[in-house]
C-alpha cells in the first residue's frame, strides 16, 4: 500500500506524445480513476506506473521510492487487463499461485493466501477450472484476486470490466470499490466510461490530450467543471452547449433566438467574443412562466422515455438540446426553463470563464 | 454450421452443395494421397512376400511368406542400422530443438538489425541438402578442412572425422543440426510471438524472473507447436539421406549406413526388391506408428485446454 | 528494461554471436570456396586472400574453357526441368492443399482427423522406402524419367505440409465471414473465392514459398526416377563428383547458384512465414 507520486511523466512515442508532464499525487489507499477518451494518454500512464514503459521524463515515485528505474517486475504492482491475462495452460488455483511462487513463497504460505481470497472473492466453485471455459466475469475475478494476493502496493486496472456482460459489470464495480476500501489498497483504475468512474472513484482524474484537464471528486467535476471537454465527458446524457453572445445586458442565445438576462458578475466573465452556455440536460425543465429569468419559448421536438427517466429535445433557433421531465402537452410550442445556478458560461474554445468573486 | 430454420425449402439443396464442395476440395489431395502412398505401402506388403529383383523381369516371382522379414529381423548387421539410426535421430534432434529453441529465444528482443540477423540464420536451411554435405565434407576433411585446422590453430590437434564411427556420427549431427536449426527457431519464433502480449505482461508485473516465465509461460504456451516442430524434425532425421550419401558414404566400412541409406542400397545397388520391400514396410510401420502415438498425445493435450 | 544487469545482455549477445560463426561461417566458407581455383582449395592453412578463379560458375553455366564440363548447368536441360517440376510441383500441391485445408477447416466430414494425419504421413516416408514401389510403378506405366512423373512425385512430397500450413490460416479465418456471405444470398463458393481466399493471400504465399524450398533441393525421389533426360539440377550436380574425383569448386558455386531463388522466394514471402508456421495451434486456446 503505498502514496504515487507522478512528477512531470511524460512518455512520447517517437513524435507522438502520450503522455505529456503529469503531476499528481494518489494517496495512500485512494481508489483514483482516469477517465478520458481513447488516445487522451490514460493507459500509457498507467502502463508507466506499472513498469511496462519506460518513461521519456519525469519521476515516479511509491511512497518516497523512485521506481522509475525498476522494471515492472521489481515494482510490486498489480495489474489486471482489459482483456483476460490469466495464464490458459494453469487452473485459476495455479494462476493465483504464479506471483506467489515466482517470489519463492513457501508451499504452506501459498495455500494460506489461496484459502483467503477464495473466501473474499467467493472462488471455491472454480478453483480447479481453466479459465478458457469460465464466463468472462468468472475470469475478471481470478485475475482480481491474483492481483491482490500478493499484497501489492498499488492495484492498476487497465479497464478490466469492459469485457464483461453491462448487468453483472454493475455488480462487480459495487465489490470491487467495496475489495478495494476493504484491503486498504492504492488502485489506480482506467476507464472511459465517465459512469464508472462515477461509481467507482474517491477521485477522477480527467485526461484529455496527454495532460490533466480536471481532477477532483465525481460530484465536484460533475457540479463545477473546468472546461467544456470535462462538462461534456462527465454527466448523461450531455450537458448541452448553446453559442451565446454578450448584448448589453443579457445574453443572446442561438444566433439571435433568445436573449438571457444574467447576473452581473457573470455577465462581466464575458468580453465581448462569442461564449458558450453549458447546461445539463438535468437542469432545463419544461414550461413554467416565458417571462420568468432563465426561461425562454422553444419548440419541443422529441420526447424519450429511459425507464423511468423521461427527456424531452428542445430547439431554439437551429440549436437543439436536451431537457428533463415531460413537457405538458403534445404539442410542439412550449417553455423551457433553465436553472441559472447551475449555468456554466465557456469560451468558444472551452475555458471557463468563471464570474469575479466579491 | 448455423442453418436458417426459417427456410425449409433452400435447407436441402444448400446441404448438398457443402457437401459436395468438400468432395470436391478434398478428393484431389485424397486421390494423390492414395495413389502416392496407400497403393505403394499395399505393395509393397505384397512385394515383401515375394522374392524377386527388377532386374530380372523375366524371373517369376517366389513368394517367400514371411521369409522376408524373418531374413531381416534375425540380421545382427540390420539391428545396428537401427541403432545407429536412431542414436543419429536422438543426438540430432535434441541439439535443433534446444540449440533452436535458445536462439528464438533470444531473437524475441528487439534489436537492431534482429529482422537481417533472423533471415541470414535461415539460409543453410535454403541450401541443397547435397550441396551441404558436400560443403561440410569439404570442411571435416582431416588434413586441409578448415575445421581441423582451426582445431590445430587452437591446440585441440586434428580428429579423424569422417574416417572414424564416432566422429562421423557426431560430424554428420553438426552438419544436419546446422541445416535444420533454422527451422526449429523459425517454427519457435512463430510459437514465441503466438503468446498474446497480456500473458507476457501479466508474467512481469507477476514479478516472475525472465526464467521463471519462460519456464512457467512460454513454453507450455508454445508446446504444440513446438511438438510439432519435434515431430517434423524427428521425421526427417529419420529419413536422413543426402548427407550421409554426401558425407560418409555409409562408411566407413557400413558403420554410418541408416536404415534408409541401408534400404536404398538393398533396393538399387543389389536389387534385392522383395527384400527391400519387407524392409520400407517395416520403415513405414516404425515412423507412422511413432507419428501416430505422438499425434495422438498431441491432440489429447490441445482437448485438455 | 532498462535497469536489467548488463549480464542479461552480455549472455544472448555471446550465444547468438557463436551461433552466427556456427551458422554464418560455412556459407561464407561455401562462397570462398566457389571462386578458389583448384590450387587454393587444398592450401594449408586455407587461404583468405586469393585469385578469385571462377572456374567453377564458368562450368555450371556451361561458358568459357569449362562449356563441355560434366557438371554444366547452363541453359541445360536440367535446369529446365528444374524449373518446370519446382513451379509445377508447388503449384500444385498449393493449389490442391489449399483446397484441402480449406475442407479440412471448415467441413466435418467423416474421417477429417484420418486425413489430416494420413496427409501428414506423406512427410514421414523414407524416399527409399517408397521408391522402390515407384520405380516399378513408373517403369509399368512409363513415367520412369519423365517430367511429369517427377512433377507427381514433387506435388506428393509436399502436399501434406501445404495442406496443414493451409488449415491453419483457414482456421484463423472466422467462420461468420462466410455466414454473412449466405445471409447475402451468395453461395459457399463465392464466399470462398472473393472473400476467404485473400484473407488468406499471405497463407498462400508461405506455403507455396515452402513447397518450393523443397521441390527445388528435392534430390532423393529425382536420382532414382530422373536419370538421364529428365535429371533436374541436384542430381546433375551429384555428376560433379564424377570419374576425375569430386569437382568442389563445381558443386559449390552450383550450390551458390541454387540457393538464389529460394532467397528470393524466402524474401517475397519474409512477413508471412511466420504466422504461418503456427498451423493454426495457437489462438484457439480458451482465452
Amino acid at each position: 500500500m503505498a502514496r504515487v507520486t507522478l512528477d512531470r511523466l511524460t512518455m512520447r512515442f517517437g513524435p507522438v506524445t502520450a503522455v505529456d508532464g503529469i503531476d499528481l499525487e494518489v494517496a495512500q489507499g485512494e481508489f483514483v480513476v482516469f477517465l478520458g477518451p481513447s488516445g487522451c494518454g490514460k493507459t500509457t500512464t498507467l502502463r508507466c506506473i506499472a513498469g511496462l514503459e519506460t518513461p521519456t521524463a519525469g519521476r515516479i515515485l511509491f511512497d518516497d521510492e523512485e521506481v522509475g528505474g525498476l522494471d515492472a517486475l521489481h515494482r510490486n504492482v498489480a495489474m489486471v487487463f482489459q482483456f483476460v491475462s490469466l495464464y490458459p495452460h494453469l487452473t485459476v488455483r495455479q494462476n493465483i499461485a504464479f506471483p506467489l511462487q515466482a517470489r519463492g513463497v513457501g508451499r504452506d504460505g501459498i495455500r494460506r493466501k489461496i484459502d483467503w481470497v477464495t473466501r473474499i472473492f467467493d472462488l471455491a466453485g472454480i478453483l480447479d477450472s481453466r479459465p478458457g471455459g469460465l464466463p468472462p466475469g468468472a475470469r475478471q475475478k481470478a485475475a482480481l484476486a491474483r492481483a491482490v494476493v500478493r499484497e501489492p502496493r498499488v492495484l492498476l486496472l487497465d479497464e478490466p470490466l469492459s469485457a464483461i456482460d453491462e448487468q453483472f459489470r454493475e455488480e462487480m464495480r459495487w465489490e470491487l470499490r467495496h475489495l478495494q476500501k476493504e484491503l486498504g489498497v492504492t488502485a489506480i483504475y482506467v476507464t472511459h466510461d465517465q459512469r464508472e468512474a462515477m461509481s467507482l472513484a474517491d477521485r477522477i482524474v480527467l485526461m484529455r490530450d496527454g495532460r490533466i484537464e480536471q481532477a477532483g471528486l465525481p460530484a465536484d467535476i460533475f457540479a463545477d467543471p473546468a472546461s467544456a471537454f470535462a462538462g461534456f465527458f462527465i454527466g448523461s446524457p450531455a450537458m448541452n452547449f448553446l453559442p451565446a453572445r454578450r448584448e448589453g445586458g443579457a445574453l443572446v442565445l442561438a444566433g439571435g433566438a433568445a436573449r438571457m438576462a444574467l447576473p452581473a458578475a457573470m455577465l462581466a466573465a464575458c468580453a465581448d467574443a462569442p461564449v458558450q452556455v453549458g447546461i445539463r440536460p438535468q437542469h432545463v425543465a419544461p414550461g413554467g412562466d416565458p417571462a420568468a429569468p432563465g426561461a425562454f419559448a422553444a419548440r419541443i421536438v422529441g420526447r424519450h422515455a429511459v425507464a423511468r427517466e423521461r427527456w424531452f429535445d428542445f430547439a431554439l433557433g437551429e440549436f437543439v438540446g436536451r431537457g428533463a421531465g415531460t413537457p405538458e402537452g403534445a404539442g410542439n410550442e412550449g417553455v423551457v426553463q433553465f436553472d441559472l445556478g447551475h449555468l456554466h458560461l465557456f469560451t468558444e474554445a472551452g475555458a471557463r470563464l468563471r464570474p469575479a468573486v466579491g | 454450421m448455423a442453418r436458417d430454420p426459417g427456410l425449409p425449402p433452400r435447407r436441402l439443396p444448400r446441404e448438398l452443395s457443402d457437401r459436395m464442395l468438400c468432395g470436391l476440395f478434398v478428393l484431389p489431395t485424397l486421390g494423390v494421397l492414395l495413389v502416392m502412398v496407400a497403393y505403394p505401402f499395399l505393395s509393397l506388403l505384397y512385394y515383401s512376400t515375394l522374392s524377386f529383383s527388377l532386374l530380372r523381369p523375366g524371373q517369376a516371382p517366389r513368394a517367400m511368406g514371411f521369409g522376408n522379414y524373418t531374413m531381416l529381423l534375425t540380421d545382427p548387421a540390420l539391428w545396428e542400422r537401427f541403432v545407429f539410426t536412431g542414436k543419429f535421430v536422438v543426438l540430432t534432434v535434441t541439439v535443433q530443438m534446444l540449440l533452436g529453441i535458445l536462439i528464438a529465444y533470444f531473437l524475441q528482443r528487439d534489436f537492431r538489425g534482429r529482422d537481417i540477423v533472423f533471415t541470414l540464420f535461415m539460409l543453410p536451411m535454403m541450401l541443397c541438402p547435397i550441396v551441404v554435405g558436400f560443403l561440410w565434407r569439404y570442411m571435416f576433411n582431416s588434413e586441409w578442412g578448415i575445421i581441423n585446422v582451426m582445431m590445430a590453430a587452437a591446440g585441440l590437434g586434428k580428429l579423424d572425422w569422417l574416417g572414424i564411427a564416432d566422429n562421423a556420427l557426431v560430424a554428420v549431427v553438426i552438419a544436419d543440426a546446422w541445416m535444420w536449426t533454422p527451422f526449429v527457431i523459425l517454427l519457435a519464433t512463430a510459437a514465441f510471438r503466438g503468446i498474446p502480449v497480456n500473458i507476457r505482461e501479466a508474467a512481469r508485473i507477476d514479478g516472475a524472473s525472465p526464467a521463471f516465465v519462460f519456464f512457467r509461460v512460454t513454453l507450455p504456451l508454445s508446446a504444440p507447436i513446438l511438438a510439432i516442430a519435434l515431430l517434423l524434425r524427428l521425421i526427417d532425421a529419420f529419413k536422413q539421406y543426402d548427407l550421409f550419401f554426401a558425407m560418409t558414404g555409409g562408411g566407413p566400412g557400413n558403420e554410418t549406413m541408416t536404415v534408409s541409406f541401408e534400404l536404398g542400397k538393398i533396393a538399387f545397388r543389389y536389387f534385392y526388391t522383395g527384400l527391400a520391400s519387407a524392409l520400407a514396410v517395416l520403415m513405414l510401420v516404425i515412423i507412422v506408428g511413432l507419428a501416430m502415438v505422438f499425434v495422438r498425445r498431441l491432440t489429447l493435450a490441445a482437448e485438455e485446454r | 528494461m532498462r535497469s536489467r544487469p548488463r549480464s542479461a545482455f552480455l549472455l544472448p549477445a555471446v550465444v547468438l554471436t557463436v551461433y552466427m560463426v556456427y551458422s554464418l561461417g560455412p556459407v561464407l566458407w561455401i562462397a570462398l570456396s566457389s571462386i578458389k581455383g583448384r590450387q587454393d582449395l587444398f592450401t594449408l592453412p586455407p587461404r583468405l586472400i586469393f585469385t578469385p578463379d571462377f572456374a567453377g560458375y564458368q562450368a555450371v553455366f556451361g561458358v568459357g574453357a569449362a562449356r563441355d564440363s560434366a557438371a554444366a548447368i547452363g541453359l541445360s536441360q536440367a535446369l529446365v526441368n528444374s524449373i518446370v517440376v519446382s513451379v509445377a510441383g508447388t503449384l500444385l500441391a498449393t493449389v490442391l492443399g489449399t483446397l484441402a485445408g480449406y475442407a479440412a477447416s471448415r467441413f466435418r466430414f467423416p474421417g477429417r482427423d484420418d486425413f489430416m494425419f494420413f496427409a501428414l504421413s506423406t512427410r514421414m516416408i523414407p524416399p527409399t522406402a517408397v521408391l522402390v514401389f515407384y520405380h516399378v510403378m513408373y517403369s509399368r506405366v512409363g513415367l520412369s524419367d519423365t517430367v511429369g512423373g517427377l512433377v507427381l512425385v514433387t506435388t506428393f512430397i509436399n502436399l501434406g505440409l501445404a495442406t496443414w500450413i493451409m488449415k491453419g490460416f483457414f482456421d484463423g479465418v472466422p467462420v461468420e465471414v462466410e455466414a454473412i456471405a449466405r445471409i447475402n444470398g451468395y453461395s459457399r463458393f463465392w464466399a470462398f473465392r472473393r472473400l476467404v481466399l485473400p484473407m488468406v493471400r499471405g497463407g498462400i504465399a508461405a506455403t507455396a514459398g515452402f513447397c518450393f524450398i523443397f521441390a527445388w533441393n528435392e534430390y532423393s525421389f529425382a536420382s532414382i526416377l530422373a536419370t538421364t533426360k529428365a535429371n533436374t539440377l541436384p542430381v546433375r550436380l551429384s555428376s560433379a563428383m564424377g570419374a576425375t574425383g569430386i569437382e568442389w569448386t563445381q558443386i559449390f558455386a552450383a550450390g551458390m547458384v541454387l540457393i538464389v531463388p529460394v532467397v528470393v522466394f524466402f524474401y517475397l514471402i519474409r512477413r508471412h512465414l511466420l504466422m504461418g508456421m503456427t498451423f493454426g495451434v495457437l489462438g484457439k486456446g480458451g482465452t
